[in-house]
């Protein structure tokens, strides 16, 4: 219980100093002015642009978390990662599609819209090549995520060859793809809240099958679990959870390893309490990176995927030291 | 009423036949030991009986319905299932494994993990982590984790192999002292054991079945000397037996 | 697609609101003529300084190098985009933004929000550039002085007309980049440098609009052009003109082939004028000659 509470009030400070933090700091009372309805330029950009952008960051690392969690636990394996089967190549193709083609629809739309399609996309080309292969199982979808994913890639580049030239530079799909929140109206906001709590309740209802698969197959069966069956529909599931995060915040490095490495540090292994203590760490994590890639280098913006890997590398780093040490 | 009952198992992978078209009954309540040299198809059987090993022909009925018909869910109910090797992959602790083995079941009563910790002695154990367990202690808190939702089937695959001595003597007559009032069939290395603890005995080579009878009986049994490739000297032992083997 | 301007009065007066469309087709309104202008890129940069606005621009960005005296200005971006934080930061009454490397994506959604009236220009083209000193003279209520730079800048146009017009032009190829692969850009027609190069007396020897903008090496040698131009420095262009096949071009060899200032025409501001006046002087130089 205490952990819940106290994951909680990390996640709302975090949150408050995020919408405090940018190029110019405001303070908590700049923050409650503009909360109060104050119509001065540095109040409306705090509460129509920072302020989504914060909940938006915590939304985005709590479906990240989530993804993380489920794929670990499909491939029983804490190196999964949730840009494993091919997601993160067919995001970056619709995203790069999106940003290069001039097509009708406005970009707000398009971006997620394609990011999200990709993504989800490429898992089902990945799972359709490990059955037509005959081999749905962790090792068949690996190996079909290598190929669509290699696939994916040589397209994208192709598209960022043929479309930019001096005006519309390869920079603007690569800031993409590193990873940054694309920052919702309120109205946004309200559908990214409706598809993280379905997400949440996505992956609860995944939760006890998840930890029947990690007794590892021959007692899964034993335990009434269809292990190809789960397999394929957890996938699934995690996937558009994967998705989702990457429409609105691009590929962000490391988020969807390292919060279940935590989450699983605080409140143990099992599925249940796992997933949502995923999603919260997720959350915290995404905000404080965003913040910092606001903040540290004024005018620019760090891309928020540069902060998150720069900050997993020494993660990982020590992870590997505790478990090579036990 | 017969519990478990399997018609004409075949079961065929690749070129090689693992089991060849036999026949067994099980009544609701006894003890069961399946023994035969390596190869014999001992883990096959067992898995064809619980459902987990596809059958190239024939079918495992339990009670009236066909095993095959059954929903997975309610096969893991009905059937616990031990397997050889064990070794989750998360680092669960002891209370929380009993938790999910409690998970397969659609309800239980309220006191069933309480009893399940205190019938396999893990009561003190509960917070500790199964990379820190003994290999008695593992193997008390997969059988825990398999019988908390008290199957009516209990099928074993030689759980005690990796054990000592001790920590294997108790399993083994753990496991066949639930045949007493549940059916417990339980692939068993050491003959000894087999004739010592269990009511009834079957023999295997070669995926056939060559002797299905009641242990008392089948002690004699030059078959088993013929199927094994030794001569055995079979010497009372108090309550149970003792099979040296010669050459 | 030619800007419309909506206006409802013409007098220059400060109090009337000014009510525009802007590239994108928006319609951008300001109560009063803008005092705290902030310009990202160096084309709009300039414009507004041409127009006597230095002083009113509050904030640049990496990019802009010219005029001298608004390089102090704070910067609100650069290499890696731009930051609606520091734009904001500086109380601007508007924006103006290409959709270059993504600007306008990233800053007109915000600026919207939070209620900074935001101007999109595109430069397609030459007439265009005028078009939007004009356009930038109205929002900012020096509508006259917009005219008059627009007219001046046209009568310089129209000179360097009178000057070609009738005369052959020549082909001519002008490398604007050099990808790592071996790839060249090239000035293409439908942008404001092919068509500063159409009316400084030229014309295109790579046929056709090219969808792509990368051509290979192979592609210009073929085309063999009477003039060669290179947007760089002169070293860059000897150094390029020393290899094989290269060499055996006939611009090269007959002394066509020159190095050009980026600034001039990879700018499309006002010293675009300026280029093409001395693009003018290399296509036909007898023809300029004072």
């Amino acid at each position: 219980m205490r952990v819940w509470l106290g994951l909680a009030a990390i996640l709302l400070l975090a949150m408050v100093v995020a919408a405090c933090a940018g190029h110019a700091w405001a303070s908590p009372a700049d923050l409650w002015r503009a909360l109060a309805g104050d119509a001065a330029l540095r109040s409306r950009l705090l509460v129509e642009w920072r302020l989504p952008r914060v909940v938006a960051a915590a939304f985005v690392g709590a479906l990240l978390g989530l993804g993380g969690t489920i794929y670990q636990g499909v491939f029983r394996n804490p190196l999964a990662e949730p840009y494993l089967l091919g997601s993160a190549g067919g995001a970056a193709l619709g995203a790069t599609v999106a940003l290069l083609v001039p097509l009708a629809l406005p970009q707000s739309w398009l971006l997620p819209l394609l990011a999200f399609a990709g993504a989800w996309g490429a898992t089902l080309l990945v799972i359709g090549i490990s059955r037509v292969a005959g081999a749905v199982d962790a090792a068949g979808l690996l190996l079909a995520g290598v190929a669509v994913a290699a696939i994916l890639g040589a397209l994208r580049s192709f598209l960022m060859l043929a479309l930019s030239d001096e005006t519309v530079s390869l920079q603007v799909v690569l800031s993409w793809v590193l990873g940054g929140i694309q920052t919702p109206t309120w109205a946004g906001i309200g559908w990214l809240a409706l598809i993280a709590t379905g997400c949440v309740g996505l992956s609860l209802g995944l939760a006890r099958r998840l930890d029947v698969l990690g007794l590892g197959e021959a007692m899964a069966i034993a335990f009434g679990l269809e292990v190809r069956r789960f397999v394929m529909l957890a996938v699934l599931a995690g996937s558009v959870i994967v998705a989702a995060a990457v429409a609105y915040g691009g590929l962000v490095a490391f988020v969807g390893l390292a919060a279940p490495h935590v989450a699983r540090w605080l409140v143990g292994p099992l599925h249940r309490p796992l997933l949502p203590a995923s999603a919260l760490v997720g959350a915290i994590v995404v905000v404080v990176a965003d913040a910092i890639a606001r903040s540290a280098l004024p005018p620019a913006e760090i891309p928020l995927g540069l902060v998150t890997a720069v900050a997993g590398g020494p993660f990982f780093i020590a992870l590997l030291a505790r478990r090579l040490r036990s | 009423m017969s519990t478990l009952v399997a018609e004409n198992l075949r079961v065929v992978r690749g070129k090689a036949t693992l089991l060849r078209d036999f026949s067994l009954v099980f009544d609701a309540t006894e003890s069961v030991a399946i023994i035969g040299p390596n190869g014999a198809g001992k883990s096959t059987l067992l898995k064809a009986l619980a459902g987990t090993e596809a059958l190239t022909g024939g079918q495992v009925r339990l009670g009236r319905r066909n095993l095959a018909d059954l929903p997975a869910a309610e096969r893991a109910q009905a059937i616990g299932y031990l397997p050889q090797h064990f070794g989750p992959h998360w680092d669960l602790s002891v209370a929380e494994l009993l938790e999910v083995g409690a998970g397969r079941a659609r309800s239980l009563p309220a006191d069933a993990l309480e009893k399940a910790t205190a019938a396999f002695e893990l009561g003190g154990l509960e917070r500790r982590r199964w990379s820190t367990l003994s290999g008695g202690e593992r193997a008390r808190v997969l059988l825990a984790m398999v019988l908390v939702v008290d199957p009516p089937v209990l099928l074993a695959d030689e759980p005690a192999a990796s054990l000592d001595i001790r920590h294997r003597l108790d399993l083994v007559r753990t496991l066949a002292e639930r045949g007493g009032d549940r059916l417990s069939v339980v692939v068993v290395h050491d003959l000894d054991l087999a004739f010592s603890f269990f009511e009834r005995v079957v023999l295997l080579a070669d995926g056939e079945l060559i002797a299905d009878e009641a242990a008392a009986r089948l002690i004699a049994d030059p078959r088993l000397d013929e199927v094994f490739g030794v001569r055995f000297e079979r010497l009372r032992a108090g309550e149970g037996w003792h099979l040296r083997a010669c050459r | 697609m030619i800007l419309a301007l909506a206006l409802a009065v013409s007098q220059p007066a400060a109090t009337q609101p000014v009510t525009v469309h802007d590239a994108f087709g928006r319609t951008v309104t300001l109560a009063a003529p803008p005092q705290r202008i902030v310009p990202i890129f160096a084309s709009n940069t300039e414009i507004v300084a041409s127009l006597g606005l230095a002083d009113r621009i509050v904030g640049i960005e990496a990019y802009t190098r010219y005029p001298r005296d608004v390089l102090d200005r704070p910067l609100v971006g650069g290499r890696l985009g731009f930051s609606v934080d520091s734009i904001v930061a500086l109380q601007p009454d508007l924006v103006v933004v290409t959709p270059s490397r993504q600007a306008a994506n990233q800053l007109i959604d915000p600026m919207e929000r939070i209620g900074v009236p935001i101007l999109v220009l595109l430069q397609r083209s030459v007439p265009e550039i005028l078009a939007n000193i004009r356009l930038i003279g109205r929002v900012a209520g020096v509508a006259e002085q917009g005219e008059q730079v627009a007219a001046r800048f046209e009568g310089r146009l129209a000179a360097v007309k009178r000057k070609v017009e009738g005369r052959r032009p020549p082909s001519a190829v002008m490398i604007t980049g050099r990808l790592g692969t071996g790839l060249m850009l090239v000035a293409r027609e439908g942008t404001y440098t092919g068509d500063a190069m159409v009316l400084a007396g030229a014309r295109f020897a790579l046929p056709g609009t090219q969808t792509i903008a990368q051509v290979s090496p192979e592609a210009i040698l073929n085309a063999d052009p009477d003039v060669l131009l290179w947007a760089g420095s002169a070293r860059d262009l000897e150094e390029l003109v020393a290899r094989p096949g290269w060499s055996e071009m006939r611009a090269v060899k007959s002394g066509r082939a020159h190095a050009v200032n980026r600034v001039e025409l990879l700018i499309p501001g006002p010293r675009t004028i300026d280029g093409i006046e001395h693009l003018a002087a290399i296509f036909h130089p007898d023809a300029m000659r004072p």
